[in-house]
């Protein structure tokens, strides 16, 4: 399940909990479409309640990857645990998105932008 | 062989003693000439015992030989047996009465002496006959409905009708108590076997007046040979008093005594008759009703049923069955009788205008206007029926249809038939239900046999075995979580004594990842052919996987090229599990260290710089793994763990000396014991290279 709170008029933060499977990605596509389509390019991932992402739930993320980087927004990882960073350093998703510790710093690195 | 054998034996055994009591009778006939024309008038003594014997046999064995020939006789009905009885009958009176017909006739018949004999011994065999043919086939009724207590009560009659043959040496005193005593016996033997009238019940009530009138007919021709037995003028024939003849009393007895209960019967049970074919035909709406599955009917066949049934059942004179709209809540007549459409259409304005007035009660399933002139709403309709039942139909707590019975009289309906209905719906409820579930059961069948097709198309798209190479032992499976997978391997043999492997993990699984791997085979088979180097193969392959796939989906894959004369390997890894490496000198297992992101997610060339290239070099007895990430998934939710790389490793490390089949089947058994029995959460795949 997800809880949708704003930081700012242009930003957004999304806490992820429990397990983010084929059925909880659906519900979390809709959700970010609905942001981006409210816009709301900068979006904080708060996983600390995250336990585990399916590969539907990292197709969720990619497939929006262009659309925030088209309004110069972009996803921001904070407080992952140690499983959901493993997948994303495979997966070498560091490349693409921001990972940051926690969520001030996640907020600073929208700022960057 | 065996069988014939024995109904031959039984035919045989039937006719000896057919054969020995018919002799045993023409020696007392003859004993009985024998007097005649030594001038006695038939009371001769041949020695009591003698005589008495004789008769005995006679009387048992032409017994026995008619119950063993008539109790298998099939009849159809017993309409049938008692039309065969009747017949018989019949034909005995009229052989019985011959003298006094040809003396009405005019013809002075007044046989002396032979032919009187004669004539006497034919008519008391025909009586005989009949009496023992008419306990036969009445025996035949008392057991239509078999019990253990019918056997008893039979085994009893016998062994009365047995002892009663003793009397037959005994002059008889008729103030003698014991022998009065017997006779109770005999009665209640008899009593027993009158009181076994299941048949009737079973008789239809069309068919009973007729059997009715055929029993009548029974009894009047069993009272009349009955009475020409006890006329008969040899009365000493035998020299035994004949009509006091215990055994004969007891089955005269018998034949005249179940004719008649059964008749009283048979008037008793005609009210009873009409309300069984009643249920019968309620009993047969049941069956219709519950039979539409079969035949693969839908729901508005299976309401027309249950409306018509209902109507008949409850003698409504009217009434109609709606559908109703789920979505719109609206009705429409599915069929209707006895009404015209401008009340119909009166009476829903009526009820539907005043809902609250007219709800269904959900605890009664009905509701019941019992007098259309004691209603606020319906009292001012001119309309020919003054009380209704309404019934609505309900499955899943969603109402589907509403069924309305009316009669032209006020409380036109009772307790009896609003049960009747009540049970209808609840089967025509249950039919509906089964008749949506069978066809849903069909559907998912197909779609099954789909996946069935698809499973086993997915699998000719990975190779079934890898060429034997001279370098190395190649093992190589992959398990699919569900009836199809997102995994794939694959190989090319390129020249210079050089092999490319694949190994690629779609993400996700089932139908949609299974897709995707044929798209990526596809990829591959193309790309291979134009001898890129791995890296380049990846930048290439994004590019495609970039176009083709749909948004969102991704793949992670290895590319690996093994240059077997220089014993290296060179790969490049798209965000998929490291690639497992075993050094057999230093005994240490590892994963190679690399960096490279999957395809499909940064769909442009930003993609290119972010791909890396990796050489290994190898020698004999090193094992290099290729793994997809349902390895390391495997999961015991009893303890929440996962199998995880370090127990991969160490399980390598232990497990290198194997050979490579060994080997994988030790890894996936270890994977599977670990898991304890949870669900397969990914696909799995493993390759193993064991360099030689």
């Amino acid at each position: 399940m997800e809880i949708i709170s704003k930081i700012n008029d242009e930003a957004l933060k999304i806490s992820l909990v429990g397990e983010l499977d084929a059925n909880g990605a659906i519900n979390l596509d809709n959700i970010i479409k609905k942001a981006i389509a409210d816009s709301y390019y900068n979006i904080i991932i708060d996983c600390q309640q995250l336990t585990y992402i399916s590969s539907a739930g990292l197709g969720v993320f990619i497939s929006h990857i262009e659309d925030l980087k088209e309004k110069q927004g972009k996803f921001v990882f904070c407080n992952m645990n140690s499983n959901v960073m493993n997948v994303f350093k495979l997966l070498g998703l560091q490349n693409v998105m921001s990972i940051a510790d926690d969520v001030a710093e996640a907020k600073k690195a929208l700022d960057e932008n | 062989m065996h069988h014939e054998y024995r109904i031959v034996n039984h035919t045989l055994r039937n006719r000896i003693v057919l054969g020995g009591s018919l002799l045993a009778f023409l020696l007392i006939f003859l004993h009985e000439m024998a007097g005649i024309r030594n001038g006695f008038s038939g009371f001769v003594h041949l020695g009591d015992f003698s005589q008495s014997l004789l008769l005995s046999f006679f009387l048992l064995g032409s017994g026995y030989f008619i119950y063993r020939l008539f109790s298998n006789i099939e009849f159809f009905n017993v309409e049938e047996l008692l039309g065969y009885l009747i017949l018989v009958g019949l034909l005995t009176l009229l052989f019985n009465v011959l003298p006094e017909m040809l003396i009405w006739g005019g013809v002075n018949w007044n046989p002396h002496g032979y032919l009187e004999l004669i004539y006497y011994s034919l008519a008391l065999l025909s009586i005989l006959f009949y009496i023992y043919l008419g306990s036969v086939l009445f025996l035949r009724l008392t057991k239509v409905q078999h019990s253990k207590w019918g056997r008893r009560t039979w085994y009893f009659l016998l062994s009365i009708l047995i002892c009663s043959l003793g009397f037959n040496f005994f002059d008889i005193d008729p103030n003698n108590t014991l022998y009065w005593i017997f006779l109770g016996f005999a009665a209640c033997a008899l009593f027993l076997h009158f009181i076994r009238l299941t048949w009737i019940a079973l008789l239809s009530s069309r068919v009973k007046l007729y059997t009715i009138a055929l029993m009548l007919v029974v009894v009047l021709i069993s009272l009349g040979i009955t009475q020409k037995l006890y006329n008969y003028p040899l009365a000493s024939y035998m020299g035994i008093t004949l009509p006091a003849n215990t055994f004969l009393l007891i089955t005269i007895g018998f034949v005249n005594g179940y004719g008649l209960f059964s008749l009283a019967a048979l008037l008793f049970n005609l009210p009873i008759a009409a309300v069984m074919d009643e249920k019968h035909t309620e009993l047969e709406g049941f069956r219709e009703i519950s039979k539409v599955i079969e035949e693969n009917s839908n729901q508005q066949e299976i309401l027309k049923l249950l409306f018509k049934r209902s109507l008949e059942n409850t003698h409504a004179s009217g009434g109609w069955i709606a559908e109703i709209d789920p979505k719109e809540q609206a009705e429409s007549i599915l069929m209707q009788q006895g009404i015209h459409d401008k009340d119909l259409k009166r009476l829903y304005l009526s009820l539907s205008s005043n809902r609250r007035h007219f709800s269904i009660d959900v605890e009664t399933n009905y509701l019941y206007i019992k007098d259309f002139r004691q209603d606020k709403f319906l009292k001012n309709h001119d309309i020919q029926y003054r009380s209704m039942v309404i019934f609505p139909i309900t499955i899943n707590h969603m109402p589907i249809a509403k069924l309305y019975l009316a009669k032209p009289f006020a409380n036109g309906f009772d307790e009896y038939a609003i049960d009747l209905v009540l049970s209808y719906v609840v089967q025509t409820k249950l039919s509906i239900y089964n008749a949506n579930l069978l066809r849903q059961t069909l559907e998912s069948e197909r779609m099954k046999k789909d996946l069935e097709i698809g499973k086993s198309q997915q699998k000719r798209l990975l190779p079934d075995c890898f060429p034997t190479f001279d370098q190395a032992d190649i093992a190589a499976m992959s398990i699919p979580a569900e009836e199809v997978g997102g995994d794939y391997y694959d190989y090319y043999e390129l020249n210079g004594n050089r092999t490319a492997f694949i190994m690629a993990d779609v993400s996700g699984k089932g139908t949609l990842a299974a897709f995707h791997v044929a798209e990526m085979k596809g990829i591959f088979q193309s790309l291979v052919l134009q001898n890129l180097e791995p890296a380049e193969f990846l930048i290439k392959s994004n590019q495609a996987v970039s176009r083709c796939f749909d948004k969102g989906m991704f793949i992670t894959l290895i590319y690996i090229i093994f240059n077997w004369e220089k014993q290296e390997a060179i790969y490049a890894r798209a965000g998929h599990c490291p690639v497992i490496f075993f050094d057999k000198e230093a005994n240490k297992v590892s994963t190679l260290q690399d960096e490279g992101l999957g395809l499909g997610i940064l769909r442009n060339e930003n993609y290119d710089t972010l791909v890396t290239q990796q050489r290994v070099k190898y020698k004999k007895g090193d094992l290099l793994i290729l793994l997809t990430d349902g390895v390391l998934e495997a999961r015991n939710e009893k303890k929440n763990e996962e199998f995880g790389m370090d127990r991969l490793l160490a399980a390598v490390r232990s497990y290198n000396y194997m050979p490579v089949n060994d080997l994988l089947k030790t890894i996936i058994k270890q994977t599977d014991q670990f898991a304890e029995g949870t669900e397969k959460h990914d696909d799995l795949s493993l390759l193993i290279f064991k360099m030689k």
